[in-house]
């Protein structure tokens, strides 16, 4: 028996899907997309060969094939043109500064979270030793408005750098900020053509970059914030310590995923 | 079965096997010698053949053939050799894996 010429069938829809996520492939999109439709009619041939109807045939045809998004995923892009360079760049933009936002913000969040037992630590050990009697006076003001643990919170430096000149709980707006659109770049390459491969950065030099760049900045910044530790415990290394943790942990993530991207292909 | 990683060497035993043929019957095939073991998302092999094609490992052209045109594979000749040094090496790993699990897990296996 002959498989009918798709029409508006699984068999169309399923090639209308993966034509879109082909863009940008050229030619090995274009050879992809034909071979996908000569097996697939194939495939319908087959089912109806083996008694079911039209569109079971077209709809095991389609499930067996597999996702067009995994299959366009595996297709080559060309040499990068400056424009596919260019496109590729601004989703790697869109998702760094996603990325350094939410650490930024979550750093502060977490900075402010942990505020409260880290100076109940610090007046418990007198700053491990390092200021005696730290809620008497000179310490503390004479007449203070608040207590000495509040006074002593307020002090602490909730993101590394420059704390005295950001507005406080503007970290909040870049953690939201940077969830934000790290979800909305999700979305948009689930639903659009943001996620072919012509919109997508290589998988091993953008997470490379990642993993060097949050390496070196969790490397500065836990040496600070221990030194800031040994000194007294200063005012900021509390926060130096939670950005440099979560910037290694970010590193950490990145660079487990490199070994997870997909390898290249054999003899190349 | 997850065949990742073995999918390569996979295609080119079935195509030395098979001589020229195209991407459907290979997927058949591939099924079939495995007996549904290797039950894999057919989509997934064209991608893997045309990376053989790029490694000069596989050749390929567009065949008419009623009702339609399929695109025919067939191994070269520096396929056939990466096919026999990656059949000598997976069998070189497996008389290792099985000789680490031992004769019990060699039995259960068959």
């Amino acid at each position: 028996m002959s498989a009918v010429p798709p029409g508006e069938g699984p068999v169309e829809e399923y090639l209308d899907e993966l034509f879109d996520k082909l863009a940008g492939t050229g030619a090995a999109g274009r050879r992809i997309l034909a071979e996908a439709e000569s097996h697939l009619l194939a495939a319908v041939e087959n089912g109806l060969d083996r008694g079911l109807d039209q569109q079971a045939a077209e709809g095991d045809a389609v499930r067996r094939f597999g996702s067009a998004a995994a299959l366009a995923r595996q297709v080559p892009v060309p040499v990068a043109s400056a424009g596919a360079s260019l496109r590729r760049l601004v989703v790697g933009a869109w998702a760094a500064i996603g990325l350094t936002s939410v650490w930024y913000g979550a750093s502060g969040v977490l900075t402010w979270l942990l505020g409260w037992p880290w100076v109940r630590l610090l007046i418990a050990t007198d700053r491990f030793g390092g200021q005696p009697n730290m809620c008497q006076r000179p310490w503390v003001p004479s007449k203070p408005v608040v207590d000495c643990a509040t006074q002593y919170r307020d002090q602490l430096y909730l993101i590394p750098v420059g704390a005295d000149e950001v507005r406080d709980r503007l970290f909040v707006v870049f953690a939201i900020g940077g969830g934000v659109l790290l979800v909305m770049l999700k979305v948009l390459r689930r639903t659009s053509a943001l996620g072919t491969p012509a919109w997508t950065p290589r998988p091993t030099p953008a997470l490379l970059a990642v993993t060097l760049s949050f390496s070196a900045t969790a490397l500065v910044l836990l040496s600070y914030g221990a030194m800031g530790v040994l000194a007294s415990a200063q005012d900021w290394s509390l926060s130096y310590l939670v950005s440099g943790l979560l910037a290694a942990g970010t590193a950490v993530t990145a660079g487990k995923r490199i070994r997870r991207a997909p390898a290249p292909p054999i003899n190349e | 079965m997850d065949v990742r990683g073995h999918l390569d060497l996979l295609l080119l035993a079935v195509l030395a096997a098979e001589g020229p043929v195209h991407g459907y019957a290979l997927i058949i095939a591939l099924r079939d010698r495995s007996k549904g073991a290797f039950d894999v998302p057919e989509g997934t092999v064209y991608p893997a053949l045309h990376r053989l094609e790029r490694a000069g490992l596989v050749t390929s052209r567009w065949e008419q053939a009623a009702p339609r045109r399929r695109r025919v594979y067939e191994l070269t000749s520096e396929g056939r050799r990466a096919q026999s040094v990656k059949k000598r090496e997976w069998r070189r790993l497996v008389a290792g894996v099985q000789a680490v699990l031992g004769p019990a897990a060699a039995q259960a296996a068959v």
